[in-house]
């Protein structure tokens, strides 16, 4: 303690003079490198002496309980280390003061009443015994240092932070007449002020530069100009905002709020139209830039302005969690909004009452959708006085235009949709009356163009969106017929079936494999019964459109089933399909889904599968079915082996096929090699198709192995 | 809804609080002694939001997700590169791969041999913005749409990748952004799942789409994307079987929800609840599907704008327009897959009959939208999973070629919901290989989707495995350059 207050007596003593000696010879100091960062510690350290110098007032408190002997101590105690810091603190304050872009009045008051200061604390350190013996004048230079205190630190936070720092969220923003007021001020200070003026204002010039006033503008900082009007891409402002962010000179720094790409562009479009102070945006000419971005912005603003911010009171919980039932739905706008959201669905559990119930919440509800509900005029006299409903979504409903002006009175309606409905020129009588009315959707309703002309004149502001108005001329390519089997394994007796979902399409096939045309082939009118495997070839016509692509469909007859199947060589890849038994469970696989359980694939190994009955079977046809996938790899199988025996070990080879190779890129398509022979008795047969070694030259993936990928294997023959 | 939320979110304190308290009987009784002041208190402690309810006013109330699954390339869609056709067949520069690493189908390939786009580009509306000769209907809603072509992924293969794009995550264990809106936001009709997953499939290269895309991960079950089947019947076994009328299917169901009440008082299992909900709503969509999946009464003009294809299910142009039935219904997330746009080889060919699946359709959708004054309240996003390679994989000649998976930059386009219309975002280098202005990552999309719609994307989280997760994880910033 002792030692404590020595070295304050003589801390203070030293640091005074160093203070006075400093000041008095301020203009002339020049802090070298290595003590700068001394100075900018001085934000870190000031917060020590006024934490406590505060504990100097608040000590009394507690001086009936500590006894006196104890509070003279402590406050001692405090008093030392309130000097040294005090002291302390001001010196490194100094030498930051020094530091570029600190110059202003706020500056120089805080420097003096921490003089002041200093100078207070001094006084109650070295005269602490004799002032304890006058409380009057000791309360006085008590209370007189911790006004200077709060003083000195309330400054100091402004040079900082700026002086409006404290008050600035309860201010309400000046309005600016964005018609009247120049450009620069509308859109162009604001975001000075928001992205650099905390650092380059009158009170903190960095680089002593100002950007908060105009005259800083056009003086620019200790770099030179902001900006060249003559040379706009090389104006200095231009270059600090565009170097990337690593790079010191980058602006704003590193850490501190960026501009965005939109500011970065009205800068950069403001300059290079002259970086005019005073103009107003009406003396730009429409086809710059800045124009374009500063009509945006000022949109935006405007916008925002305009925005309401709710303050209606809001509907209770009660009857909003009322009037929520699975056939309506009442929600708020946003959490803490008061404003309500509603929307009625299921057109055949509409009652009129579920509109009339709204009107408990007609205080709230700025958003309607009634979209395809059974709704007539009639039912729209229950929304006539809801006085915040702002978009109201009527398409699809049973509302035509005469009587419609019911909800013309709506006086906060903005957008209206009657898209798909009968609405006609009628509505001009609502229009009349809704004067707050911003757009008004009529596609698909008796209003067409040349009505919204006319009324256009009439109502300048308001938006008609008429929609898409198809060319009811243009030939469009039709869809194909669809086979409406589920399957194309057809069961014994079944029929194939076509359709097409195009009211009047007219449907046109072959059973031969030749391209069905417009004339020579069969219309299709009933269900066809098929034959072994047959190839559908179908295409849809119908006036006024273009013919559709020819279909394809491969029918397969449900063959004999063999009692069991195996697997002589395993599948590769992962396409297991659901096993060996894939092959006979008469499900037939999409050539572009070949990843489905429906599908086997074959490439390191040849497919060869080992199909076992349980006696002789007279078999005449045999058919295997593959995927053809060319851009996946899936091809044809090079060759087709059939063996036959009475048991495993005893097949021989009956038949071998080479299917036809394709010779370009074609569409994923089912195909099968069918090899018909004498009829012949066996219980064993075994088929081995060999995956394309080589993809021919014309393909992606020339050279490498191809793949063969099959989903069933069928027997047909007499069973006598 | 937002009272099912509630009751679901205070089940959830009650479980929390027991789990906090240290197993045993005794701590058991006290927890259930103090749980009605846990009703009373209001303030949830999980999480400070309302569920139900959005953070703050949203521009859109629905999404409708075309995913373009496989990964179309961008360098033949929507990001133009002439410098790519000057060096036909000319090395990629290793300055530009910088390190890249590559997938198993070309990392063997001694060359990486540069080719543009065999198909044209030409600037459209008044954005100027680029668009491949293949996507004539989308050139035409330029305008209308705000195209990113920075966006960027880690995932190089498929499967990460795609679950990224739908999760957030590469692994596949999180919620969906489906499933996310869902439980944020809760659905505008109740009478129709929140979340309805719509699969197509194109004749080009494909790879396969899994329920693990739409899971609900770790949220309550009812926040599954349900898959509509491609048949005749979107909704499977919605209709009662014969014999069943709708009078003895309400009985059973009343009966049903009886048994199950008293078990959810037994055992305080909040699937429980799920299920009694999921009945109801199914008897509820025996109704509301079949008014909205019949396209038969379709007006000839809405085929005429979709495309004839419109009214085969399964395509993806009927997909589409019963997307807009579905979103104008107030289905809340609508997630389309069309696969098909893996083009590893014959890229030219393939490629110009997927566009031509989706092109039409696409630009319908947001047509349809625009004419029912929806397209201001339905943000709709289309692309895929990462981009495609600048360099050719496999045989290279000027009529064909095939290109690998490329993570670093790939094209989107999102519209309506409040983001910008006829922007084009975003800057690659000349070789449309690195990005060098305006970076979307992934997050960074998911941040923007959740903020259109209301949400912030780092406070609509869930307690799971000790610890909250987001759909956008620890990462993610709104780009508000996109937003309106």
């Amino acid at each position: 303690m002792k030692l404590l207050s020595r070295i304050a007596t003589q801390v203070g003593f030293a640091g005074l003079i160093l203070l006075g000696f400093l000041l008095a010879f301020e203009s002339y100091l020049d802090i070298p490198t290595w003590l700068q960062p001394l100075g900018r510690m001085h934000p870190l350290l000031l917060h020590l002496p006024i934490g406590v110098l505060a504990l100097l007032v608040l000590l009394p408190l507690i001086r009936n309980e500590v006894g006196e002997e104890s509070y003279r101590k402590v406050r001692t105690f405090i008093l030392d280390l309130g000097l040294i810091l005090t002291i302390g603190t001001s010196l490194f304050g100094l030498f930051l003061a020094q530091e570029d872009g600190y110059s202003s009045a706020t500056l120089s008051t805080h420097k003096w009443l921490a003089v002041a200061l200093c100078l207070l604390v001094y006084v109650l350190h070295t005269w602490n015994s004799k002032l304890s013996q006058n409380p009057l004048l000791n309360n006085t230079v008590t209370v007189l240092t911790l006004g200077v205190l709060i003083a000195t630190g309330h400054f100091g936070g402004a040079i900082t932070h700026g002086e409006n720092y404290i008050w600035e969220p309860l201010q309400t923003e000046e309005k600016i007449d964005l018609a009247e007021s120049s450009l620069y001020a509308a859109v162009i200070a604001p975001v000075l002020d928001s992205k650099c003026n905390k650092c380059h204002n009158e009170r903190k010039s960095k680089g002593k530069l100002v950007m908060s006033t105009k005259a800083g503008l056009l003086k620019g900082g200790e770099s030179g100009s902001l900006w060249l009007t003559d040379q706009p891409d090389s104006s200095l402002l231009l270059q600090r905002i565009h170097l990337p962010i690593e790079i010191e000179e980058h602006m704003p720094p590193e850490g501190k709020p960026q501009l965005s790409n939109s500011e970065k562009e009205l800068l950069e479009a403001w300059i290079s139209a002259g970086a005019d102070l005073d103009a107003p945006l009406a003396d730009y000419d429409k086809s710059t830039a800045i124009y374009a971005l500063a009509g945006q912005a000022m949109a935006g603003k405007q916008n925002a302005e305009t925005k309401k911010s709710y303050d209606f009171p809001a509907a209770s919980p009660k009857v909003i969690a009322a009037l929520n039932t699975p056939f309506c739905s009442v929600e708020p706008l946003s959490a803490n909004s008061p404003a309500l959201a509603a929307r009625i669905s299921v057109r055949e559990y509409f009652e009129p009452s579920f509109l009339a119930d709204l009107k408990q919440i007609k205080k709230q509800l700025v958003y309607l959708n009634l979209t395809d509900l059974p709704i007539t005029n009639d039912n729209l006299k229950d929304l006539k006085d809801f006085p915040k409903l702002e978009k109201l979504i009527l398409n699809g409903t049973e509302v035509s235009g005469s009587n419609l002006e019911t909800i013309g009175t709506l006086p906060a309606l903005k957008s209206l949709a009657l898209s798909n409905t009968e609405t006609d020129s009628s509505l001009i009588d609502l229009l009349r009356k809704a004067t707050n009315l911003e757009e008004v959707y009529v596609w698909n309703t008796h209003i067409d163009s040349n009505i919204v002309d006319n009324w256009q004149s009439e109502f300048p502001d308001l938006q008609f969106h008429l929609g898409y108005q198809p060319d009811m001329t243009e030939k469009l390519k039709m869809s194909p017929p669809t086979l409406a089997n589920a399957k194309m394994l057809l069961q014994p007796g079944e029929l194939a079936r076509l359709k097409h979902s195009l009211p009047g399409a007219i449907i046109r096939y072959t059973l031969d494999g030749e391209e069905p045309d417009s004339v020579e082939a069969s219309i299709y009118q009933d269900p066809m019964s098929i034959d072994g495997i047959t190839v559908v070839r179908a295409k849809a016509f119908r006036e006024g459109w273009e013919a559709s692509e020819t279909v394809s469909y491969t029918l397969f007859q449900a063959g004999i089933k063999p009692a069991a199947v195996k697997l002589l060589k395993a599948t590769s890849g992962n396409y297991r399909g659901s096993g060996e038994a894939t092959l006979v469970d008469s499900e037939k696989g999409n050539a572009s889904n070949f990843r489905s359980p429906y599908w086997l694939g074959f490439q390191d190994n040849p497919m060869e599968a080992l199909f076992t009955f349980e006696e002789p079977k007279r078999i005449d046809e045999i058919v295997l079915s593959y995927a053809v996938n060319m851009s996946s790899y899936i091809m044809p199988p090079k060759r087709v082996e059939i063996w036959g025996g009475n048991g495993p070990d005893a097949l021989q080879k009956l038949h071998s096929s080479k299917p036809e190779q394709p010779n370009k890129y074609g569409p994923n398509t089912v195909e099968a090699v069918s090899v018909q022979f004498d009829p012949m008795s066996y219980t064993h047969y075994k088929i081995v198709a060999f995956p394309v070694t080589r993809l021919p030259e014309w393909h992606g993936g020339a050279g490498d192995k191809g793949w063969v990928f099959s989903d069933e294997v069928l027997f047909f023959g007499a069973d006598d | 809804m937002a009272n099912e939320f509630l009751k679901n979110r205070l089940q959830v304190n009650r479980r929390h609080f027991l789990g906090k308290l240290s197993v045993g009987l005794g701590s058991a009784a006290l927890g259930s002694l103090l749980v009605p002041d846990l009703f009373k208190g209001g303030k949830d402690q999980v999480g400070d939001l309302p569920l139900g309810v959005t953070h703050f006013a949203p521009k859109a109330k629905r999404v409708i997700y075309l995913f373009q699954n496989g990964a179309p390339s961008q360098l033949e869609s929507f990001d133009y590169k002439p410098k790519l056709r000057e060096m036909f067949g000319e090395d990629l520069p290793a300055s530009i791969r910088n390190g890249q690493r590559l997938t198993g189908m070309t990392a063997g390939q001694d060359r990486f041999p540069l080719v543009g786009s065999k198909f044209e580009f030409n600037q459209h509306g008044k954005s100027g913005a680029w668009v491949s000769e293949i996507f004539p209907h989308i050139a035409s809603i330029v305008d209308d749409i705000c195209i990113i072509r920075t966006m960027h992924t880690e995932a190089i293969n498929h499967d990460p990748a795609l679950t990224f794009m739908q999760t957030g995550a590469q692994q596949g264990n999180r919620p969906s952004m489906g499933a996310w809106l869902s439980y944020g936001l809760g659905s505008e009709n109740k009478n129709l799942p929140a979340f309805c997953v719509l699969l197509s499939r194109g004749e080009g290269n494909g790879q396969g789409v899994y329920s693990k895309l739409w899971t609900n991960g770790f949220l309550d079950s009812v926040h599954q994307g349900v898959q509509f089947s491609s048949g005749e019947d979107p909704v499977l076994y919605l209709n009662n079987p014969e014999g069943m009328d709708r009078p003895s299917r309400r009985r059973m169901l009343d009966r049903l929800a009886e048994l199950n009440a008293k078990s959810y008082e037994d055992f305080g299992d909040p699937e429980i609840q799920t299920k009694i909900q999921q009945y109801e709503m199914a008897y509820r969509m025996q109704t509301a599907v079949p008014e909205l999946t019949d396209l038969s009464k379709e007006p000839e003009h809405i085929v005429r704008m979709y495309g004839a294809d419109c009214l085969v299910p399964g395509t993806y142009a009927a997909n589409c327009l019963l997307a807009r039935k579905l979103s104008e219904a107030g289905v809340r997330f609508v997630q389309l897959y069309h696969q098909g746009w893996d083009q590893h080889g014959n890229l030219v060919g393939e490629m110009q009959q997927q566009a031509l699946d989706v092109d039409r359709a696409s630009a319908a959708l947001i047509k349809d939208l625009k004419q029912r004054g929806l397209l201001d309240e339905t943000l709709v996003i289309w692309g895929g999973e990462f981009g495609r390679t600048n360099y050719c994989q496999g045989k290279l000649s000027p009529e064909n070629y095939g290109r690998d998976h490329h993570p670093r930059a790939y094209s989107i386009w999102m519209a309506g919901g409040g983001i910008k219309p006829g922007v084009v975002y975003g800057q690659t280098d000349e070789f449309g290989y690195n990005i060098i202005e305006n970076p979307v990552h992934i997050n960074d999309f998911h941040a923007t989707v959740l903020h259109q719609m209301g949400l912030n994307h780092e406070q609509l989280t869930y307690k799971h495995l000790g610890r909250r997760y987001r759909l956008t994880d620890v990462a993610g910033e709104v780009i508000h350059d996109l937003i309106a």
